[in-house]
């Protein structure tokens, strides 16, 4: 597809660590459109967060990034690093989970603004970025931003800080945003106030979104396509409505069911998926859920289900996926 | 009828200071909450952060005491109670805490952690305590055998959990108090460790004081529901009552707030949008604390502080102009009233 801002290709991360290797991220594949908002989905340790990392060139020494990201046509794995960073923030900006240790403390919200601006356009003049810097805390919808741009980040409250951290990833007009956990440290009415402002960014701006989160229900509510993850795979792809209408994977729906919800009774138990995520040290050769899965049967053991599209739209790799019928 | 917990009008605040140690300044962190909890009920408490929930639980468990008010435990009034009257009077409650690697000490093997309560209370001889110290582990779903000789950084998140569980549950407490236990856990081990909670209720009778900043996980595990904003209830009423028909316009803020898992649903959250940003507890507004971001406030609201007045059965609202009573076949206009599309059967 040629409108795709973002492709990635079996992107593959692993850690080498003496006497062991972490294999984080195991042959991702997606793209994303301009103005679109993809959530990838999973829990700690799904790879998540390592693989949005990968796409940023943010990962440590001891990661081994391979495959493919191409932003607007341009390679960016085994970019060398001065180049990295002229991509870095004007073609990919992060927002990250904890706005408190993101913001440096010392300095005043603006001036950090300022710096974000002028980092990606050298030939602005402080007035100009100034300017620039006060547009920015407006569009973010934060109140006075005359007064706020004076202050330090202590002074501002969680939601208000994640807006700064917002206002400085817009700084250079990003076609890609990557809200690595944004809300999940924000109380839900928060939550709810920035995701509605990173939509109508989204709209206004025409950047693309990458929502990573482990909360199914943000997913379902403010992103148009879903990823699920697991031990480093995509393990269920599909537009927002067919996910939720149609879902597949297995765990998916343990994911799904496990969550609390307001329409069940008080005191009612929760299905129960045993065990523990894999080790992701020593992935086994089948399907890495299968010890886990309600649903396993023996060929799920010895072979790894392909991930393939297998309704229109509609990718997942399982061997014995869920019927219609079972996902209501 | 004497409850098991009764906790009445109580205050803590703590003394804060400027930059340099200038000016001082006072957070009003629980300011005149009044509760109770029967045995056998689980009470849920949710609220934002800085709402003063884990302020309060820790004030009932006297640590620190709270400024004024009245904690009664069992029959026994717990403040201004000192040294072994203190440990007697708050021996059968305990309490479970949000980081499970944070509240295990990294360098004791669980075994060593469970027993410590028996050991500070002098329960049993050796052989017994370590008898009880297996049967504990058994029981919160931990092979002794594999888990006993661990250290807290050889277990994840979820068993550090369950073994934080397992000591509080060591002096066979009749209220454990739950600050956000299960927070910082998946999905999947969050259901693993809320089933153990329920399995344990029901076994061993436990009441539960819970607090969350979850309103979905408070009303999977509570009877009664209480919902705090800025040092006070605003609204406390059965899980079923409140959820179905929220009174008070904070809970329906924050009901609304809660992105749905259904996404042909459309968001109804351009309200929770107007309503800004919590108040500074070091300065709360007059009269009500929520009507700086009220939709319904009134003059009356900043002249007179509503109090927790009974508008249904059991069903207290502190508002001046509360929001009327849902139906129970449910008009669309509340969250409680989501779509079941994922409901199981």
């Amino acid at each position: 597809m040629s409108s795709a801002v973002l492709q990635v290709e079996d992107l593959r991360v692993r850690f080498d660590q003496p006497g062991y290797r972490v294999h984080a991220v195991n042959g991702l594949s997606y793209q994303l459109q301009a103005g679109r908002t993809l959530a990838i989905i999973g829990e700690s340790g799904s790879g998540k967060t390592v693989s949005s990392r990968a796409l940023m060139g943010l990962l440590p020494p001891t990661a081994t990034v391979t495959g493919s990201v191409r932003i607007d046509g341009v390679e960016l794995v085994g970019m060398p690093e001065d180049e990295m960073r002229r991509h870095r923030g004007t073609d990919l900006a992060m927002v990250f989970q904890d706005p408190t240790r993101s913001l440096n403390p010392t300095m005043r919200v603006g001036t950090q603004i300022v710096e974000s601006v002028g980092a990606h356009n050298k030939e602005i003049d402080s007035a100009a970025a100034r300017q620039r810097a006060m547009e920015l805390l407006a569009l973010v919808r934060i109140p006075d931003p005359q007064r706020r741009f004076y202050q330090y980040p202590h002074q501002l409250s969680g939601g208000m800080r994640q807006r700064v951290m917002i206002a400085i990833a817009l700084a250079s007009d990003p076609k890609v945003l990557i809200a690595d956990e944004a809300t999940t440290a924000l109380d839900v009415t928060t939550q709810a106030q920035i995701m509605e402002l990173l939509t109508e960014l989204r709209s206004r701006l025409g950047t693309a979104i990458i929502l990573i989160s482990h909360d199914l229900g943000l997913a379902a509510s403010y992103a148009d396509e879903v990823i699920v993850m697991y031990a480093g795979r995509a393990v269920e792809y599909a537009p927002t409505r067919i996910l939720f209408g149609q879902l597949r994977m297995p765990y998916t729906r343990a994911l799904l069911d496990a969550i609390p919800r307001l329409e069940r009774p008080s005191h009612s138990p929760l299905p129960v998926t045993p065990g523990q995520p894999p080790d992701l040290t020593a992935l086994p050769p089948g399907c890495p859920f299968e010890p886990r899965c309600p649903r396993a049967q023996p060929v799920c053991a010895e072979s790894r289900p392909p991930f393939v599209e297998h309704e229109g739209g509609h990718w997942w790799a399982c061997w014995n996926p869920c019927t219609d019928g079972d996902s209501v | 009828m004497t409850h098991l917990l009764e906790v009445n009008n109580v205050v803590h605040e703590f003394h804060v200071q400027a930059a340099g140690g200038v000016r001082g300044g006072t957070v009003h962190a629980v300011s005149d909450v009044s509760f109770h909890i029967d045995a056998g009920e689980t009470l849920g408490v949710v609220g934002e952060t800085g709402s003063g929930k884990s302020t309060l639980a820790r004030c009932v468990l006297q640590a620190p005491r709270p400024k004024s008010g009245s904690v009664r435990f069992q029959g026994t009034e717990l403040v201004g109670l000192r040294g072994r009257a203190l440990q007697r009077g708050r021996r059968d409650m305990q309490m479970v805490f949000q980081d499970p690697f944070g509240s295990l000490n990294p360098t004791w093997r669980v075994t060593d952690i469970v027993e410590e309560p028996l050991i500070g209370f002098h329960d049993g001889d050796a052989t017994t305590r370590r008898r009880r110290v297996r049967d504990l582990l058994d029981l919160v779903g931990l092979n002794p055998d594999t888990y006993g000789n661990r250290r807290p950084r050889q277990l994840s998140g979820g068993q550090c959990q369950r073994v934080a569980i397992a000591r509080a549950i060591a002096l066979r407490p009749a209220l454990l108090v739950c600050d956000e236990p299960v927070s910082s856990l998946d999905v999947l081990i969050q259901a693993q460790v809320l089933n153990l909670l329920e399995q344990l209720r029901s076994e061993l009778g436990l009441s539960y004081l819970f607090i969350s900043h979850d309103l979905s996980l408070v009303k999977q595990v509570s009877d009664r529901v209480a919902v705090m904003h800025l040092g006070q209830l605003c609204e406390v009423g059965p899980a079923d009552a409140l959820y179905r028909s929220p009174r008070h316009p904070y809970t329906v803020d924050l009901l609304a707030s809660i992105p749905s898992l259904d996404p042909t649903k459309p968001r109804s959250n351009a309200r929770a949008i107007s309503a800004g940003e919590p108040p500074s507890p070091l300065n709360p507004p007059s009269g009500c604390r929520f009507r700086t971001r009220c939709p319904r406030a009134q003059q009356l609201c900043a002249d007179e502080r509503p109090l927790l007045r009974e508008l249904g059965p059991s069903h207290l609202v502190a508002c001046h102009f509360p929001e009327p009573v849902n139906e129970p076949n449910g008009s669309a206009t509340t969250p409680s009233s989501a779509t079941p599309q994922f409901a199981r059967p």
